[in-house]
């Protein structure tokens, strides 16, 4: 697998975030309540509150992680390829993973929908991927919770999504209105450079159920369907990967772990990797 | 082309991969009308058989005609994760007279893939109760 970070410093659309959140900030737009209320309506107060709190105590300085990922098909066939990417913060405790997500909903489709869905890609992205990891610098021995979340946005979007009617197939571009919460994690997974983890007969590396790519540990990347979406988890490998994508964009060595969660029937906690 | 207005030919359109989600569904349509759904979901293999009353039938054969069921080609391009596939094939007897396999996401590029999959779906729907796909 080619995993080719890319690292950038970008301020134009997070620096008039920062100085509109930053308590210091003064005084505060209505544009700036605003983009706050927003936050607080995508991510959660208590998010929020730990952005803000990094924003105290450490300068902005936003990592654009970028990574194109492919899966070979058999028999000739067109690959499966998309870049994964999102922003990474360090406050002086957490890692904040976010994602830029443009949803853009079909003519049959309402507003109201589109809202419910939005409300479920965040919290089910809540449960599974926030605040399941821990990294801590090799070199500093620092320690920093990965926090994650998607942020729906018109503008500056990591990856554009459209949302359908119905409950037709979905992939990381295209989402159905009637499919459960848990996947909008799954999909957001693939965006945070997560694979496929069921079988897919066309998929080299997933062909049967005994390939190396193919997990059946209650993985939010594998058959959720049929292992039970409430027990889906993000597993320690994924942490790896994701570890390993933040260190290479950051130029920064880490141990990872995994914390505990609800639902956590397989990976044990305190389980560590190094990347 | 004109195949499909041959009561001997029969028509398979399948949509999804047995080991996610509700699996692969396939339904066959045969000249007469009569139809055959098979669900292969994680190892389970689940059938169900009816037959399209004409108004129906000829309604179909319409939508598959007029949007080119037969000329149906992928378009060769990557996809994204979670894509699945989208095997059709046009029969007589055990001739098969055409066969392709696309990708569900290229119905978001070809508006007539859209619409055979939109006509597939209402169908697998009311012939399943509700239950698929």
């Amino acid at each position: 697998m080619n995993l080719h970070a890319r690292e950038s410093e970008h301020g134009a659309d997070h620096e008039p975030l920062a100085a509109k959140t930053a308590p210091t900030a003064a005084p505060r737009s209505p544009a700036a309540v605003a983009d706050v209320l927003l936050l607080q309506r995508q991510i959660g107060n208590r998010s929020v509150g730990r952005v803000l709190g990094g924003f105290r105590t450490l300068a902005r300085n936003t990592t654009t992680v970028s990574n194109p990922l492919s899966e070979a098909r058999s028999g000739g066939l067109a690959p499966i390829a998309w870049t994964s990417s999102y922003d990474v913060d360090f406050t002086s405790t957490e890692c904040l993973v976010t994602v830029r997500v443009r949803l853009v909903r079909d003519g049959d489709v309402t507003e109201e929908q589109q809202r419910t869905v939005e409300t479920e890609a965040q919290n089910a992205l809540r449960r599974v991927w926030d605040r399941r990891f821990e990294l801590e610098d090799l070199d500093t021995h620092q320690r920093f919770t990965i926090g994650v979340h998607v942020q729906f946005v018109r503008e500056h979007e990591h990856v554009t999504v459209a949302l359908h009617s119905g409950a037709r197939a979905q992939d990381l571009a295209n989402w159905s209105v009637q499919k459960p919460p848990t996947s909008r994690a799954h999909e957001l997974g693939h965006q945070l450079g997560m694979y496929d983890e069921y079988v897919d007969a066309q998929v080299i590396n997933r062909a049967t159920a005994t390939s190396p790519g193919v997990y059946v540990d209650h993985s939010v990347m594998g058959n959720y369907y049929r292992e039970g979406a409430d027990e889906a988890v993000a597993q320690l490998r994924h942490g790896v990967r994701l570890a390993d994508a933040i260190g290479r964009a950051t130029r920064r060595r880490f141990r990872v772990s995994l914390t505990p969660g609800p639902g956590d029937y397989v990976a044990p906690a305190g389980d560590t990797r190094v990347v | 082309m004109g195949d499909l207005l041959d009561p001997s030919v029969s028509v398979e359109i399948s949509v999804g991969v047995e080991g996610f989600d509700t699996g692969e569904i396939t339904l066959v349509v045969d000249g007469d009308g009569s139809t055959h759904i098979v669900q292969r979901v994680a190892g389970e293999v689940h059938e169900r058989d009816a037959r399209l009353d004409r108004e129906t039938h000829a309604d179909l054969i319409h939508v598959l005609t007029a949007n080119d069921l037969e000329a149906l080609e992928p378009l060769g391009e990557p996809s994204p994760p979670g894509d699945v596939p989208v095997r059709v094939r046009v029969l007589r007897g055990d001739e098969v007279l055409h066969q392709a396999m696309l990708w569900h996401s290229e119905r978001y590029r070809d508006g007539r893939l859209d619409a055979i999959l939109r006509r597939w779906e209402s169908l697998v729907s009311d012939l399943s109760g509700g239950q698929l796909p």
